[in-house]
């Protein structure tokens, strides 16, 4: 599945949970250090020395939008003007507005091509297992190598942290 | 920022309570438990353990439920290897082989192995090895050193390698039983049921050159049956009901070895309780209400130096003449034993006032062991008679005894706590009570009593007749009296819930 197939068969839709401040309804733009996931060699700006996927160390957060999979290191070090939150929010990529899906991903220093992705967003998670399988897909067809956190049957979620099966 | 009263309604919903513990307990919101992540219980699909608010707040805190409220999900583990870390290392130090804790389960070996390994594997197969090993199940992946006896676990270990031999079986039985203990302890302390209104202090005095520790035993048994106004003729009906109710020890019933009688097990947060073999010579009620009294004595009177962790006796120990034991404190508890049960003054007059098969009358009415009622008889006739010449003629004792005593070990509405006898007393009861006042789901309650929800829903009313006493106790709960409408704030007020009484 690729990117406009993508959010033709999951529409754009509003986050799913109220902000917690107006800061974290603010738009971030490239000069705060948000990245194209589909440019080439886009997630190497994601990539940190200390990457652990499925923790806090690493991690960056992504949305896949009409024209794009914007994505933003979560603790945003190029951000002109500080976060009220201290790290970026998914709201922070879309300016409170519209996105098809969303989570956060992990960029292995190592191998940039490679990302580490999970479902994991309370305002544009994936909706059901299918949905994450294909944003999955979407990134794949971008060129990415990914390994998915996949889907848990425990709490019917997108699974946060990555096990082995 | 949100004020703090924001916060609570964001995060557990409305109601009443200024602190979230307050407004958990009135919560009609419900979390779903995985391995690794808390959520919201919005998917019926979810197939994790279900949590009521205060269960949840209770077990992952209030930063968790926040974290859930504003992101939909929160990590609950605390490493990728934590939880199967825990098992294993649980597991080795109890010294059980794989092959042991799948048959307990019910698990395949490769499934136990996966788990061990911190593979993906659903939250309740995760729950069901942790229970089986004594361990905490809810701080599973959550801390990396689940909250537990180690020291329980190092004696269990001990006792299988070295001295009483406890066989694969045992050892397991006994690391559940310790996991029942605490968990009854904990909700017992969380509904604020009384445990017993009669205490004693622990004696260090096993006797001396001019008081054996027989009659240091038989001077306890006689401070006991004061305090619980039995006079010297009278029998104790229900020991089992006496240690519960009176003396706040739990009873356990469990499946041993055929050479134990009864041992008495220590929780990780100090809760003690008597557990009691149903196997070999305890089948015999007359025996079993021996060893319950044995066992008492030591729960009751033994500093912690000599209790430990773990205290397991032999019915060989438990079967001595008082006089004869040489370990002081096994010979402390069968005087107590015998005395608490047939005090000797007693039983020496009715079987002086019984002309025909005055043995059996003495084991009739007091419910007593045939080896401890002849000893009895004999030490208060000042041995002046020939011991053989103290006979029983009937075999078998009176069923009205049967059914005091073993009550629900015998028969539990729950058939599948027949495989779980070790869970098939006051704790089903307890546990019910908890999750009829929300301090656990329905869901816990019916994973901790090996069932199906539908099941113990079907079995509550009969658990509830059961046990009347745990659903009759006044717990004071603030509970909402009306559902809140949509923006609207519920009407509330404190009351005093009795659940089924």
């Amino acid at each position: 599945m690729n990117l406009s197939s993508f959010v033709t068969c999951y529409p754009a839709r509003l986050p799913a949970r109220p902000s917690d401040n107006p800061d974290q309804d603010r738009l971030l733009t490239q000069a705060d250090g948000v990245v194209n996931l589909v440019e080439s060699g886009a997630a190497a700006a994601l990539a940190q020395p200390t990457c652990k996927p499925g923790t806090p160390e690493g991690k960056a957060l992504w949305v896949i939008v009409r024209d794009g999979v914007p994505a933003i290191v979560e603790r945003a070090p190029n951000v002109c003007v500080p976060l009220q939150s201290g790290v970026a929010k998914h709201s922070n990529l879309t300016g409170a507005g519209l996105a098809s899906c969303g989570g956060e991903c992990w960029v292995d220093a190592a191998v940039e091509s490679r990302l580490w992705v999970n479902g994991g967003s309370g305002r544009y998670g994936p909706r059901t297992p299918q949905e994450l399988v294909d944003a999955v897909a979407v990134l794949m067809a971008l060129g990415y190598d990914v390994i998915s956190a996949g889907w848990s049957i425990d709490n019917d979620w997108p699974e946060r942290t990555f096990r082995e099966v | 920022m949100k004020s703090d009263a924001q916060l609570l309604d964001d995060v557990l919903g409305p109601g009443v309570g200024e602190t979230p513990e307050e407004r958990a307990i009135v919560s009609t919101r419900r979390f779903v438990r995985g391995l690794d992540m808390l959520t919201a219980e919005v998917s019926e699909k979810a197939r994790g353990r279900r949590l009521t608010a205060t269960e949840a707040l209770e077990s992952y805190g209030f930063g968790v439920l926040a974290e859930v409220a504003a992101e939909g999900s929160a990590i609950i583990s605390e490493s990728v290897d934590a939880a199967g870390r825990a098992l294993r290392e649980r597991r080795d130090r109890l010294g059980l082989d794989i092959r042991a804790v799948a048959r307990r389960t019910g698990l395949a070996p490769v499934v136990i192995e996966a788990i061990e390994a911190s593979k993906r594997r659903p939250i309740r197969e995760y729950e069901r090895v942790a229970r089986v090993l004594g361990l905490d199940e809810r701080m599973l992946s959550f801390q990396a050193d689940p909250a537990t006896n180690e020291r329980l676990a190092v004696r269990l270990r001990l006792l299988r390698d070295e001295g009483a031999g406890l066989s694969s079986g045992t050892v397991a039985t006994l690391a559940e039983a310790a996991w029942v203990t605490t968990v009854q302890a904990r909700l017992q302390r969380s509904l604020r049921l009384q445990s017993g209104d009669i205490s004693f202090q622990p004696l260090a005095f096993f006797g001396s050159w001019d008081m054996p520790a027989y009659q240091v035993g038989y001077d306890l048994a006689d401070k006991v049956r004061d305090a619980l106004g039995r006079t010297p003729d009278q029998p104790i009906d229900s020991l089992r009901d006496v240690a519960e109710k009176r003396l706040g020890i739990m009873v356990l019933h469990a499946e041993l070895a055929p050479e134990i009688g009864g041992a008495t097990v220590q929780s990780g947060d100090g809760s003690r309780a008597i557990v009691l073999n149903i196997a070999g010579r305890n089948q015999n009620v007359y025996v079993a209400r021996s060893t319950l009294a044995h066992e008492l004595c030591h729960v009751l009177f033994d500093p912690p130096n000599e209790l430990r962790e773990l205290r397991v006796d032999a019915y060989a120990a438990l079967d001595e003449r008082p006089d004869q034991v040489t370990d002081r404190v096994e010979a402390r508890a069968n005087a107590f034993a015998v005395q608490l049960l047939a005090p000797q003054d007693g039983a020496v007059r009715l079987y002086d006032e019984t002309t025909e098969d005055p043995l059996d009358a003495v084991l009739d009415h007091y419910g007593i062991s045939f080896t401890a009622a002849r000893y009895q008889i004999w030490n208060g006739k000042r041995r002046g008679i020939d011991i053989n010449s103290i006979r029983a003629v009937r075999g078998q004792p009176d069923p009205a005894w049967e059914g005091r005593e073993r009550y629900t070990a015998s028969w539990h509405p729950l058939r599948e706590l027949g495989d779980h006898p070790v869970r098939a007393g006051r704790f089903s009861a307890v546990v019910l009570r908890a999750a009829d006042v929300g301090l656990i789901s329905y869901d816990t309650a019916a994973e901790y009593l090996c069932t199906t929800q539908p099941a113990l829903e079907l079995a509550a009313s009969q658990i509830r007749e059961l046990y009347a006493d745990v659903f009759m106790e006044a717990v004071p709960i603030i509970k909402l009296v009306t559902e809140p409408s949509v923006g609207q704030v519920a009407s509330v007020q404190a009351l005093t819930v009795k659940v089924g009484g």
